[in-house]
C-alpha cells in the first residue's frame, strides 16, 4: 500500500490559507476538493503501521501541499531525545515529502513519562543551552529544518529572564530553525500574562516566520472578575485574533496561514469559510505590500 | 534556581498528584494564583488522556457510565503513565487494570470487552500485508501438507472469551442503547481483520479459534487441525483453510 518510491510534486506551501486535517473531513475533502492552499496533518496521527489514516493522507497528498505538525517530540524535555519518535517522524517525512515540518517550544515528557500537553519552559540561559543543541540534533536526524511554534502560556516562571520573543530569536540564530507563529497563542498568552501582543510580534525576527496559525480559544471564568483564555482549538477565530492577524501580516509580510480546529470539529464548509476569510486578509495585505 | 530537570520533575509530580510543590514558589502570579495556573495544565493533561482512552474504549465507557469511566481513566493514567509521544500507544493495559478493579466485579465480561476494543484499535492502525496467493498452496504435495506452517496477517487480532464479548460489542455500536442482552449464551471467539480500511469482526467457533491460534503459534497444519478436532470433531479443514486464504488472514506458507 505504501509505496516508498512515491514522489509528489515538490511545491512549497503557498502563501495562502490551509486547514488542519481531521479524520472527520477525509472523505469530504477528497470528494469536494475545496479551494484551499494546503493541508497540515498532526504527525503523530500517522505513526501507525497502516490503515485508513495513512491511506487517506496518501490520496490527499496528491492534491494538496502538506505540512507536518508534531505535538509529541518533547523538544524541551531534559530527557534524551526520543529516538523512536524521531525515527517514526523521519519515516513519515520520507513517505509524504511535506513542504514544512513543525514542533513546539515546550516539553511534554520527563523521565520517560508523557503528559501529551504542551508544557511551559523557563526562558533561561540553561534552557536555551539545552534546547538549541536538541533542535539542531533533531534537524540533523530528520534531515529537515524545523519550524518552532510559540505556545499558549498560562504561567510565567520567576526565573525566566528572557522574553519569549528573545528566546525564540536566540533559537533561530543558534540552530537555523524557522518559526511557526501562532497568533491565537500570542493573543491567549498576552491576555493571560498581561503583556502587549503587538510588542511581542514586533520583537520577533520576521524573516524567520514561515507559517502562521489561527485558531479559536475558550474563555474560562476563574471568578467574577478574572478570566483565563484556554487554547482549545474549538471555535471560530475571534475578532480580536483576526485584528491581531492583520497587524501581524503587516509586521511579517504575508505568510502561509493555517486554520486549526481540533475539538468540537465543524463541518468542512465552516472550516473552509474561515480559511477563505484568512485568504481575504492575506490578499489585502499582499496588495498593500505590492 | 532549580535545574531544568528538577523543575520538570516537580511539574510532573504536580500534574500527577496535585500536591504541594516547590514549583508554586517558582511560578509568577499574573492575575490568578500559581496553583490555578498549574491546574490549567493539570486539567489539560487529564482531559487529553481521558479522551484518548474514551476514544479507544467507547463500549467500556457506555457499560460503566461516563463518570465512572473518567475516574477509572484518571486512576489508570496514574498507575500506567503514558510512555510515548504518540497517544495511540496509550491504554494497552487498561483491560488488565479493569480486571483488577474490585468495584467492577459485578461486570466480569468488562475486561474482555476492553480487550476486544484494544484489538480493534490495533487492527485499525495495523500494517497492511497482501494475502497468500492461493496458487502457492498447489506447490505442495499431499504428503507435504500436514507439515506446512503458515504466517498469519501481522495486523489481525484474535480473541477468545468466556463471555459473549462480540454480542455485547455489537449491541453497543448503535446510537440507541440495546435491549437487555442474554449473557448466558456463553463463550465467544473473535477474529479481527482489516481487508481495506474498515476493521471487520468475525465470530469464530471454538474449533476455528483453536485452529487459528495454533497456526499463529507456529504449529504445523496437522498439529493445528488435531487441536481443532479436539474441540469439535466435525471441524472441516479444507473449507476453513480456503476461507482463511480468501479472507487474507494467511499471508505466507512454508515447510
Amino acid at each position: 500500500m505504501l509505496a516508498g518510491a512515491q514522489r509528489y510534486p515538490a511545491e512549497p506551501i503557498p502563501v495562502r490559507s490551509g486547514i488542519g486535517l481531521r479524520a472527520a473531513h477525509y472523505r469530504d475533502i477528497l470528494e469536494q476538493r475545496p479551494a484551499i492552499g494546503w493541508l497540515e496533518a498532526h504527525s503523530e496521527n500517522y505513526f501507525g503501521a497502516g490503515g485508513a489514516p495513512l491511506r487517506y493522507l496518501e490520496e490527499l497528498r496528491v492534491h494538496y501541499p502538506l505540512s507536518l505538525h508534531g505535538v509529541g517530540l518533547s523538544l524541551g524535555s531534559a530527557d534524551e531525545l526520543n529516538s523512536t519518535h524521531i525515527k517514526k517522524l523521519r519515516h513519515l517525512i520520507d513517505l509524504f515529502e511535506p513542504a514544512l515540518v513543525s514542533e513546539h517550544l515546550s516539553w511534554s515528557s520527563i523521565d520517560g513519562t508523557y503528559f501529551n500537553d504542551l508544557l511551559p519552559l523557563p526562558y533561561t540561559d540553561e534552557a536555551l543551552r539545552h534546547l538549541a543543541p536538541r533542535i539542531a540534533l533533531a534537524q540533523d536526524l530528520l534531515g529537515r529544518q524545523l519550524l518552532i511554534e510559540n505556545p499558549s502560556n498560562y504561567l510565567r516562571f520567576h526565573e525566566s529572564l528572557l522574553s519569549e520573543p528573545q528566546f525564540l530569536t536566540e533559537l533561530v540564530t543558534r540552530t537555523g530553525c524557522g518559526l511557526l507563529l501562532d497568533v491565537n497563542n500570542v493573543y491567549v498568552s498576552a491576555c493571560n500574562l498581561q503583556f502587549d501582543a503587538h510588542d511581542y510580534l514586533r520583537a520577533l525576527p520576521a524573516s524567520a516566520v514561515q507559517e502562521i496559525h489561527l485558531a479559536g480559544h475558550a474563555v474560562n471564568d476563574i471568578d467574577s472578575c478574572t478570566q483565563i483564555l484556554i487554547d482549545d482549538h474549538g471555535d471560530r477565530v475571534c475578532d480580536a485574533v483576526w485584528q491581531l492577524f492583520e497587524f501581524c501580516l503587516r509586521v511579517t509580510g504575508p505568510r502561509p496561514t493555517l486554520i486549526e480546529w481540533d475539538t468540537r470539529i465543524p463541518t468542512l464548509d465552516t472550516l473552509v469559510g474561515e480559511a477563505h476569510k484568512a485568504d481575504q486578509m492575506l490578499e489585502r495585505v499582499s496588495a498593500r505590500v505590492a | 534556581m532549580p535545574a531544568l530537570r528538577d523543575l520538570q520533575r516537580d511539574f510532573a509530580a504536580y500534574l500527577v498528584a496535585g500536591e504541594e510543590t516547590p514549583l508554586l514558589d517558582q511560578v509568577a502570579d499574573a492575575r490568578v494564583s500559581a496553583a490555578q495556573c498549574l491546574n490549567i495544565h493539570r486539567n489539560n493533561v487529564a482531559i487529553t488522556l481521558g479522551e484518548a482512552l474514551a476514544g479507544v474504549y467507547p463500549v467500556v465507557q457506555q457499560l460503566v457510565g461516563s463518570a465512572f469511566f473518567a475516574d477509572a481513566a484518571k486512576k489508570y493514567s496514574r498507575a500506567h503513565p503514558c510512555r510515548s509521544g504518540n497517544l495511540h500507544d496509550f491504554g494497552r493495559e487498561f483491560p488488565a487494570a479493569l480486571a483488577a478493579d474490585e468495584r467492577l466485579k459485578q461486570l466480569p465480561y468488562l475486561p474482555d470487552v476492553a480487550a476486544l476494543e484494544w484489538a480493534f484499535h490495533e487492527a485499525f492502525h495495523g500494517p497492511h500485508a497482501p494475502g497468500l496467493d492461493p496458487g502457492r498452496l498447489r506447490q505442495w504435495s499431499a504428503m507435504q501438507f500436514p507439515g506446512l506452517r503458515f504466517s498469519l496477517h501481522p495486523g489481525m487480532g484474535l480473541l477468545g472469551s468466556q463471555h459473549p464479548v462480540l454480542t455485547i460489542w455489537e449491541a453497543h455500536q448503535a446510537e440507541q442503547l440495546p435491549e437487555a442482552l442474554d449473557l448466558g449464551i456463553g463463550a465467544e471467539y473473535v477474529l479481527l481483520t482489516r481487508p481495506q480500511l474498515e476493521v471487520e469482526l468475525h465470530r469464530l467457533t471454538a474449533a476455528e479459534f483453536t485452529f487459528l491460534r495454533a497456526l499463529g503459534n507456529d504449529a504445523t497444519l496437522e498439529q493445528a487441525t488435531d487441536a481443532a478436532i479436539v474441540c469439535d470433531d466435525s471441524f472441516d479443514l479444507e473449507s476453513r483453510l480456503t476461507a482463511l486464504v480468501a479472507g487474507g488472514v494467511i499471508v505466507d506458507v512454508r515447510e
